[in-house]
């Protein structure tokens, strides 16, 4: 296999604490290797350390411990002006006194390139973000999602080995967002470049990753592809922050050849697994299960339902909440047998053309099956 | 002619703008005020074409033989040309510190940051009188400084009374100004704008230099304008510290003790005002294009 694009080693960047606080760990000893050419995500809730990893490619900070390795070049000590990467800015930092034609070249007037030729990369950069004619504009003159469109022009204009994306369509109103989310998707591409790309939309990471490592506090709590991430998450903070998830805490009570029983802690239910979810559980553990609201059958009590030996042991409640959002029925169901409020609802979807009013109690509300868990 | 105060005095009037005054008070403040300010100016300038050499109307007749006898005189001649040196090169001066004073202060982290600020800025509150000692004491010590360091060179000695002193007091007194002034507009520039140039190429200076200066030139330029006028009508520490010599002041005012002079003087006086008029507008100008253009950033 080819020469990571970036490979990170316990890299580490620890803020010493203002006055009389303790020091802020911003990121904690991170080790990955990113892949020439792929759209790697970081994704996680704001203040996770995202944008302290990304200034610390780009050059703008120095771990406090480990390495970087730029397309296998060592990067301590090297300053950001000559790093293979380039940086779009959370808040695009377009320089307001040049105009569309000045910035989108800046660099390569930097390089010292003939004026002729600037022009030229110049007209063909703005080409590839959709944006001609506006050469002559100033920043100011632009509307925000053109000045996204010139940051980025600017930034890919000297064909950096890896282009990283700082919450680059945070400021977008949402039509606008996902137009450039597919563009954006497309424009990596067609150069074959190497995106890193941070946000704390799991939406978008899930739409145009190749890879997403989702942060917490300054640690990747998973990696993976965003099929793996949103199917199979590895913790709880994962599953809660990806989507939507109705949980349970259980206990293992028996665990068989192809499948594992299970007890709800509250309200003393028996479920039953199936062997990919309780892959590794052990009699005694204590788990999490995790239930996205698709992956939960819900039907009413009067319809009947068959009683088919691995679904009979669903759950059952009282139709809480139903709201319609278009795509789907979103409902709210109070479980029988489960006295503390917080616990006592799940979120599901109702079965297409379906139709409740609040009050209905349920039939099994099935799929345990399907379940993830975690401990 | 004042320097200006506050960094931006344009945008501090226009936050403290009164939502519902009554128009004809408003007017009539207004007016009121600005005659007081600027009607005393305006009777000099209008005594300054007066054929008589009493300053009082009713007016006998017009005439330009004050500003020619101004022209002419050499004490006035020499007077200029020493307050327009001591200006010129105090204002360089205070402005290139002051402005590298105000980076200093706005972008990176040293122990004792707020303490040089204020000590930078302190010589606005101070009386021109004890700087002027102060500066006497301590050209004294420069030059027993020097006479150790460098024997028998009588040249290098830093005269107590001469235009240096008045030179480097001025720029003590514009560098409060020009550090508020730059500052101002430092803070105004957004970090990421040198880190992208730097993302994209540029080694710090070159940063600072492609971006910061051309995005603070206008509050430069203001700042200098400023060191420059405030020298040029300094009077406390030229009467004190010039010794021999004269600068515009000085000299204008050891005019006026002769009734025969006064008429020239007047017409001096009035070539000054409207120079400097137009100085403050030039200022003001620059600064609110300062403004406007970093508006998108
Ligand atoms: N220069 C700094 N000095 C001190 N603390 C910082 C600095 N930059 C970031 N932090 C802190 O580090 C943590 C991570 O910040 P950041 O990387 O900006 O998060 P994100 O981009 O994920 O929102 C935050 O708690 C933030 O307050
Ligand atoms: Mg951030």
């Amino acid at each position: 296999m080819s020469k990571p694009a970036i490979r990170l080693r316990g890299v580490r960047k620890v803020f010493p604490g203002a006055r009389g606080r303790d020091p802020l760990v911003a990121v904690a000893s991170l080790d990955l290797d990113l892949r020439p050419g792929e759209f790697f995500t970081f994704l996680g809730p704001s203040g996770c350390g995202k944008t302290t990893l990304l200034r610390m490619i780009a050059g703008f900070e120095e771990p406090t411990a480990g390495d970087i390795a730029i397309a296998g070049q060592p990067m301590r000590g090297v300053p950001p002006n000559r790093r293979p990467v380039n940086l779009v800015f959370q808040s695009y930092a377009l320089f307001p006194h040049l105009d569309v034609a000045a910035n989108v070249g800046f660099s390569l007037a930097m390089q010292g390139l003939a004026e002729a030729a600037i022009a030229d990369r110049v007209a063909e950069a703005l080409a590839m973000v959709r944006l001609e004619d506006m050469e002559d504009r100033l920043p100011a003159q632009l509307s925000g999602g053109q000045q996204q469109r010139v940051a980025l022009a600017r930034a890919i204009i000297g064909r950096p080995a890896v282009l990283l994306l700082d919450e680059p369509l945070g400021a977008l109103d949402l039509k606008l967002r996902k137009a450039m989310q597919l563009e954006l998707k497309r424009l990596q591409a067609r150069l074959g470049m190497t995106f890193v790309y941070i946000t704390h939309d799991q939406e978008e990471a899930l739409t145009m990753s190749d890879r997403v490592a989702v942060m917490r506090a300054g640690v990747v709590e998973q990696l993976g592809t965003p099929r793996e991430i949103y199917e199979r998450p590895a913790s709880r903070f994962v599953a809660d922050f990806i989507g939507e998830s109705n949980f349970l805490e259980a206990v293992v009570t028996s665990v068989a050849e192809d499948h594992a029983m299970v007890e709800a802690l509250d309200g003393g239910i028996s479920l039953r697994l199936d062997p990919a979810a309780a892959a590794g559980a052990a009699t005694g553990d204590r788990v999490t299960l995790t239930l996205r609201p698709e992956q939960l059958d819900l039907c009413l009590a009067d319809l009947g339902y068959d009683d088919d030996p691995h679904t009979a042991d669903g759950l059952f409640g009282t139709i809480e909440d139903v709201v319609y959002i278009g795509t789907d029925l979103r409902c709210v169901v109070r479980l029988t047998g489960y006295p503390s409020p917080d616990a006592a609802a799940a979120i599901t979807r109702g079965p297409p053309g379906w139709c409740a009013c609040p009050g209905t109690p349920t039939g099994p509300i099935r799929a345990w099956r399907r379940a993830r868990w975690s401990v | 002619m004042a320097a200006i105060g506050g960094p931006t005095p344009s945008r501090a009037l226009a936050a403290a703008a009164p939502r519902r005054w009554r128009p004809d008070a408003a007017a009539l403040y207004f007016t009121a005020f600005t005659l007081l300010l600027y009607l005393p100016l305006a009777l000099l300038v209008l005594f300054s074409f007066n054929a008589s050499r009493t300053m009082a109307f009713p007016i006998k007749g017009w005439t330009l033989d004050w500003y020619a006898q101004a022209w002419q005189s050499p004490g006035l001649r020499q007077a200029l040309a020493n307050s327009l040196a001591v200006a010129l090169g105090s204002s360089l001066a205070a402005t290139v510190l002051g402005s590298l004073a105000a980076v200093a202060v706005l972008r990176f982290r040293f122990p004792g940051r707020r303490l040089l600020l204020t000590v930078a800025t302190l010589p606005l509150v101070v009386p021109s009188i004890v700087l002027a000692v102060a500066l006497l004491a301590g050209a004294t010590q420069v030059n027993s400084l020097l006479a150790a360091a460098a024997p028998g060179l009588e040249s290098a000695r830093l005269k107590p009374f001469s235009l240096w002193t008045v030179g480097i007091s001025h720029v003590v007194i514009a560098l409060p100004m020009v550090i508020l002034i730059v500052a101002a507009r430092l803070v105004g520039i957004p970090r990421r704008l040198e880190e992208a140039a730097m993302d994209l190429g540029c080694s710090y200076w070159g940063a600072q230099r492609r971006v910061t200066l051309p995005l603070a030139r206008p509050a430069i330029l203001a700042a200098f304008l400023t060191a420059f006028s405030s020298s040029f009508d300094e009077f406390g520490t030229a009467f004190l510290l010039a010794g021999t010599r004269q600068t515009l002041p000085t000299y204008l005012y050891s005019q006026l003790r002769s009734a025969y002079k006064l008429p020239m003087v007047v017409a001096a006086a009035a070539v000054i005002i409207v120079a400097s008029l137009l100085l403050v507008a030039a200022t003001e100008l620059l600064r609110r294009n300062g403004e406007t253009r970093s508006e998108g950033a």
